[in-house]
């Protein structure tokens, strides 16, 4: 144990936090003059910058809660990170960040707040309301910051004492967790994202976003840990069996992925109803002439390089076997990510790309480096209540 | 009998052991051995330095093959033997073409997975002289078994026993075939 107590990197993740907190407040202030200058638009940029951040905290958070149910060694390579990235200083910030929105909210949903369109009728009048829209996302962040503090607390409690115990209530937890992280990720996208156009709906659409953030996640922790497979304490832990298990979680997830996004696809063309595939003649899958079908262009390439590269690339063992190419694979799936992002978010709203898109997901991409880069300084970056890595990595240096 | 000798293997309690005693046997030069285990031992393939990536080779063909194939399948029949308008949509309407695609990509690889493994293993066999091994009913309950082959170059009946006593395995044993086989 106490040889490893202290665990620190080289590569320092108060320094992350640090580049986080200045990257942060460039990106808003370039937003910030996005919106003065661009108005509504620039606001339709928070919403994406936020979207992405949301996901990825999100993916982090379901992450913490599937390492503690099924409690595979190679999750303990990475715990720290998603404990950082999706604890409760990530959810507060969530929730902090919605307020924007939440002041905002009739530039994002006029389309259901400000009518009384006989549309909307018995089914979704009684959902769609400005009042039970905001008391809904009071409840998600409230649930998610309980379960995220827990874990934390009990997983920081562990390192100390030892408690076994804490593992198995960090499992009870979880279990029931995962359930309500499904159904409260639906419900939330569905609030903030799918509302924004009230008209259209598909059930897989907020499973969509954990699964989208859960590969986030994993392809950003697998890049750091294989980033610094040279400094302690991945230099002792990162053997070729945990980047093959590291490799094919986002293999699985990479499928899981496309599995959700063609599924939506396929149910959406076989049914070819309108108010169904109003989602894909917004993204230019219907040709108007004269019009450069942009965003199919880029809804084609986020399934390229989104699935199919990652995917054969993954597939082979010798790339999982060898941090050096693992890394370069899963940065460029993870990088994909935003522009499958901006593909699903922003034509709700518009068909443009507009350049304070970039500042607001350059603000929360800093955002979220500090806050993880700060939560991940304050615990021993490699979880001291389970060895079972440290212990593997002693017995083949004997 | 001597002409009928087909190896030397050593009996294991617990994986671990054999995964220890796997390493020393390779690193003293040994090439031509194998192991028999109740369950698959993690890191097994790599300590007796198996790397055959034939099968996995075959599969990724026939996955492609079968994937093409189902394209070509449906390609065919909707659109070029019987067209058919449905719901106004193109006679190639490959959105819906993917279901079949990934099923015939499945079958395919799995099928081919099946019977390259059995092929490459020379399965299906009745007998095999390992079977006359002391104490092997128990390869497939508790015990984990290392054989040393006597096609491997470094074989000596004398010198191999003597290193494999020094495995700290349970017993040691030479295994006869019952006819010359090999």
């Amino acid at each position: 144990m106490s040889e490893t107590a202290a665990v620190k990197s080289k590569f320092n993740f108060g320094t992350a936090g640090n580049a986080g907190f200045i990257i942060a407040a460039l990106g808003f202030v370039g937003w910030g003059i996005g919106v003065a200058t661009l108005g509504e638009a620039g606001w339709q940029s928070y919403m994406y910058g936020y979207i992405c951040f949301a996901t990825i905290v999100l993916g982090c958070f379901g992450m913490t809660m599937l390492h503690h149910v099924c409690r595979g060694s190679w999750g303990l390579s990475v715990l720290r990170i998603f404990e950082a990235g999706g604890g409760p200083a990530a959810i507060g910030a969530l929730a902090v960040g919605f307020l924007p929105i939440a002041f905002k909210m009739h530039t994002f949903y006029h389309h259901w707040m400000d009518t009384h369109e006989v549309w909307k009728g018995p089914m979704k009048a009684w959902y769609l309301r400005q009042d039970t829209f905001l008391i809904r996302a009071a409840i998600y962040f409230v649930i998610w910051f309980l379960f995220a503090y827990l874990l934390r607390q009990s997983s920081l409690r562990q390192d100390k004492s030892n408690n076994k115990n804490e593992a198995q209530f960090r499992t009870n937890l979880s279990a029931g967790g995962l359930v309500m992280f499904m159904i409260t990720v639906t419900f939330a996208m569905t609030d903030w994202v799918m509302s924004m156009d009230p008209h259209w709906f598909s059930s897989i659409f907020g499973p969509w976003f954990a699964v989208n953030g859960a590969l986030m996640a994993l392809t950003l922790v697998t890049y750091i840990v294989c980033r610094y497979r040279d400094e302690a304490p991945y230099k002792e832990i990162l053997s070729s069996r945990v980047t093959t298990d590291l490799g094919n979680m986002c293999f699985a997830f990479t499928m899981f992925w496309a599995y959700f996004t063609l599924s939506q696809w396929l149910i959406i063309w076989s049914g070819n109803l309108p108010e169904f595939t109003r989602f894909y003649a917004a993204r230019n899958l219907t040709a108007v002439e004269g019009q450069t079908p942009w965003l199919l262009i880029i809804g084609g390439l986020s399934v390229l390089c989104g699935f199919f590269i990652p995917w054969f690339a993954l597939l082979a063992p010798r790339v999982k076997a060898r941090p050096e190419l693992l890394m370069r694979v899963v940065l460029f799936a993870f990088l994909i990510r935003f522009i499958d992002l901006f593909y699903n978010v922003v034509p709700f709203m518009r068909s443009t790309f507009v350049w304070s898109d970039a500042a607001a997901l350059v603000a929360f991409a800093g955002l979220w480096m500090m806050v993880m880069g700060k939560q991940t300084e304050k615990a021993s970056l490699y979880a001291e209540h389970d060895q079972r890595l440290m212990e593997a990595a002693h017995s083949h240096g004997h | 009998m001597e002409n009928l000798l087909y190896g030397m293997t050593a009996e294991f309690k617990d994986p671990d052991a054999l995964l220890v005693a796997a390493k020393k046997t390779r690193e003293a030069g040994y090439m031509e051995i194998d192991c028999y285990t109740p369950f698959p031992v993690h890191g097994l393939d790599e300590a007796i330095g198996f790397k055959e990536a034939k099968v996995q080779w075959a599969i990724l063909l026939a996955g492609i093959a079968g994937g093409l194939g189902g394209a070509a399948l449906e390609v065919y029949v909707s659109a070029i033997d019987q067209p058919l308008n449905i719901g106004g949509r193109p006679m190639i309407s490959w959105p819906s073409f993917f279901p079949v695609m990934y099923e015939c990509t499945i079958l395919l690889a799995g099928c081919t997975a099946l019977f390259v493994m059995l092929a490459l293993n020379g399965l299906p066999r009745p007998n095999h002289p390992i079977f006359n091994a002391v104490n092997f009913d128990r390869a497939t309950q508790d015990r984990f078994f290392l054989c040393i082959e006597k096609k491997d170059p470094a074989f000596n009946e004398k010198d191999t026993k003597k290193f494999m006593d020094s495995l700290g395995a349970d017993n040691v044993s030479a295994v006869y075939a019952d006819e010359e086989t090999y």
